[in-house]
């Protein structure tokens, strides 16, 4: 019986066991079960009438199954996870606060897609980018500091990921400590992630006044700008942006 | 036979050194292992409910995580292993335990991950050679192989840096 556990694996099993997580895993990993839930600002309250959430069951269970194989995830998932990502802290392998790096490093993570960086979010000093997986899809994040110690953190997963990928209008959702803003555009979905609190249209329109839309920035990475948001009564109501 | 299921709390420090530990071993980077296990645990916060079979908890947390890493590595390619080799090693106890723990883990890390996912789990005493078999989604013949073969390799290194 060659796997009994002799003298020399009982020692070996117990030098391993001397090799601690990080101090604060525990703390990250208990928090991951009080993780709020994302609350859609567009979604209606249909859950309300049983009959109209049968309905929308069936409905939903009826593209699902004409959209296998290609279904994806539901975006409302990825902002869960992510913004627990986020909140928990992460690795930042590649930390930089040059822009062209930052879109350097977004085109060789995403070969044959186009990466469209908001003209207004690109003005801001960026703190890194890193490679990021969600449940087998492979994605990129790029941070950037919004000063005053906020950050802002834009992930991007080809829009196929998603299999309620949003329209090129923004749609904003509560998270948690964050608040998200997602697009589709050519082919990526993108998540915006600023601190609860703030709005992140007026993120990515901030400085759009002395921006020129459309504007190419490199080979396959190019910056947008976005109109400005109107905000009345202090609820951001997006205006659908025209890409140039 | 059925058992209670354990309250997140509880599971958590029941078993995150041992996935934290399988989870270093597999991806050979802390910030790596880290991830690795919060993606777990994230998946058990969210999914675990449908275990039918609470007992099979542990089981469970093992199987995701190495799922999870062999998508990142699948992904990214950059965990190429070479290809396994007929090794003989010999390491006395008392060599064993003049290694600190790093070193052994270093070791570890080195052999290709059919070993190296085994040996972990082996040397981690409270999985048994049935649920290693469940992890790893293979018999329980080529768990005793793998073992065998990978603890002649790892002591080879071992004593190589003993010497």
């Amino acid at each position: 019986m060659p796997d009994q556990f002799d003298e020399t694996d009982a020692v070996l099993a117990r030098k391993l066991a001397e090799i601690t997580p990080p101090a604060d895993l525990r703390t990250r990993l208990l928090a991951l079960e009080s993780r709020p839930p994302v609350v859609e600002a567009t979604a209606a309250p249909w859950w309300s009438q049983p009959i109209t959430a049968l309905a929308a069951a069936v409905t939903l269970a009826l593209v699902v199954l004409s959209l296998w194989p290609h279904s994806g995830e539901p975006l409302s998932a990825a902002t869960v996870d992510i913004s627990t990502f986020l909140s928990n802290g992460f690795d930042l392998p590649m930390r930089t606060a040059d822009v062209n790096r930052v879109r350097g490093w977004l085109v060789q993570n995403n070969p044959g897609q186009r990466i469209d960086l908001p003209t207004a979010l690109a003005r801001n000093p960026t703190i890194g980018c890193r490679e990021l997986m969600w449940r087998n899809h492979r994605g990129s994040l790029a941070c950037f500091s919004l000063g005053g110690g906020r950050e802002a953190h834009l992930a991007m997963f080809p829009s196929n990921t998603f299999v309620n990928a949003p329209g090129s209008a923004p749609k904003i959702a509560s998270a948690g400590q964050w608040t998200r803003a997602a697009w589709t555009k050519d082919g990526m979905t993108y998540l915006l992630f600023v601190p609860a609190g703030m709005d992140p249209m007026r993120v990515l329109a901030r400085f759009v006044a002395n921006q020129s839309a459309g504007k190419i920035t490199s080979n396959s990475v190019r910056s947008t700008a976005w109109p400005a948001a109107n905000v009345s009564g202090g609820v951001a109501r997006i205006v659908v942006p025209s890409w140039t | 036979m059925s058992s209670a299921r354990p309250d997140f709390q509880t599971l958590v420090d029941t078993h995150y050194e041992s996935i934290y530990r399988f989870a270093l071993s597999l991806s050979r980077r802390e910030a790596d292992a880290a991830d690795l296990v919060q993606q777990t645990f994230s998946q058990w916060a969210r999914k675990g409910h449908q275990l039918r079979d609470p007992s099979l908890a542990k089981t469970w947390l093992f199987t995701t995580l190495r799922r999870e890493f062999l998508a990142t590595v699948r992904k990214a390619a950059r965990y190429a292993d070479e290809p396994p080799g007929e090794e003989a090693g010999h390491l006395e106890p008392h060599q064993a335990e003049s290694l600190d723990a790093a070193e052994v883990m270093a070791c570890l890390q080195k052999l290709p991950l059919e070993y190296r996912e085994a040996l972990t789990l082996f040397y981690l005493k409270d999985v048994s050679y049935q649920e290693i078999a469940a992890v790893l989604d293979v018999p329980i013949g080529t768990v005793m192989s793998r073992l065998s073969r990978g603890k002649a390799r790892l002591r080879k290194m071992l004593a190589e840096d003993h010497a």
